[in-house]
C-alpha cells in the first residue's frame, strides 16, 4: 500500500501537538453545534422524568422508562446530526459534571416520589422546574469543562 | 500519564489528526473526520485501513434515520494507549512535559 498523502509531511513535535489540539477542538465545536436545542430537549426530558415520579404506579415507572428511551433516542439523533458521539462520562474531567448531575437527579426523583406518597403532588411541578433548570445549567457546564479539556493535549 | 513511546503508525499527520479526533469522541462518522482533517475519501480510507490493520481503530456501518448507510470509526483500547504514549513522547520531544 502506498503511503497516503500527508497534510504536513515534516512537522516538529510542537507542530504535531498543535495539530492534535486543533483536531480535538474540532470535536468540541461539533458537540457545541446547535447545543442549545439539545439542552432544551434534554432539560424537558429531565423535567418529565423528575416530575413524573409523583404520579401513581405504574405512571411513575412509565415516566422514568419513557425518559430513558427519550434520552437514548436524543443521543442517537444528535450523533447522526453532528457526526460525532461523545458519551457524557467518557471525558476525564467532564465526566464528574455528568456524575454530579446524575446524583442531583436521583435526589430530585426521590423527593418527587415522596411528594406523591405524601399526597403533596403539587411539589412535582417545582421539582420538575428545578430539574429543567439544573439540567440546562449542568449541560452547559459539562460542555465548558469538555472544551477546556480538549485544549489540554498532554 | 502513559510512558512515552513513539509510534510510527500514528505519527503521520493525517493519522495523528484522526487519532486526536477519535480520542475525544466515543464514535465519529467517517465523513465528519474526513472533512475535519481536509483530505479526500481515498486518502482517508487509506489512513483508516492502516490504523485498522494496526488494531487502533474499528470500523462499523450503521443505517441513519434517512436509511443511508454511514461509516463510524472508534479508537480501540490499544489505539487509545498507543495515542496517549505517542502524545507523551511528542510532549517530551517538544520539551513541554
Amino acid at each position: 500500500m502506498t503511503e497516503p498523502q500527508q497534510t504536513a509531511p515534516h512537522q516538529s513535535p510542537a507542530e504535531a501537538l498543535d495539530s492534535i489540539r486543533r483536531s480535538r477542538a474540532a470535536v468540541a465545536d461539533r458537540v457545541a453545534k446547535n447545543s442549545k436545542t439539545y439542552d432544551l430537549i434534554y432539560s424537558s426530558i429531565a423535567a418529565v422524568m423528575v416530575a413524573g415520579q409523583a404520579a401513581p404506579f405504574p405512571f411513575n415507572v412509565m415516566a422514568s422508562t419513557g425518559a430513558c428511551v427519550a434520552f437514548v433516542f436524543l443521543a442517537r439523533r444528535w450523533a447522526q446530526k453532528t457526526g460525532v458521539f461523545v458519551s457524557g462520562v467518557t471525558p476525564k474531567r467532564a465526566r464528574w459534571v455528568a456524575f454530579a448531575m446524575g446524583a442531583v437527579f436521583v435526589v430530585l426523583m426521590l423527593a418527587s416520589l415522596w411528594s406523591g406518597r405524601a399526597h403533596r403532588e403539587w411539589l412535582a411541578i417545582p421539582l420538575g422546574v428545578v430539574a429543567f433548570l439544573l439540567a440546562g445549567v449542568g449541560s452547559r457546564l459539562w460542555l465548558r469543562v469538555f472544551r477546556a479539556e480538549t485544549r489540554d493535549v498532554a | 500519564m502513559k510512558a512515552p513511546v513513539f509510534d510510527a503508525v500514528i505519527h503521520a499527520p493525517g493519522r495523528l489528526q484522526i487519532c486526536a479526533l477519535l480520542s475525544e469522541a466515543s464514535n465519529a462518522e467517517f465523513a465528519m473526520v474526513r472533512d475535519a482533517i481536509g483530505v479526500s475519501d481515498s486518502v482517508m480510507s487509506k489512513h483508516v485501513k492502516q490504523l485498522e490493520d494496526a488494531g487502533y481503530v474499528t470500523v462499523s456501518k450503521a443505517a441513519a434515520a434517512s436509511g443511508r448507510q454511514r461509516t463510524w470509526l472508534k479508537l480501540t483500547a490499544a489505539g487509545k494507549t498507543a495515542f496517549q504514549r505517542h502524545v507523551a513522547e511528542l510532549t517530551r520531544l517538544a520539551g513541554i512535559g
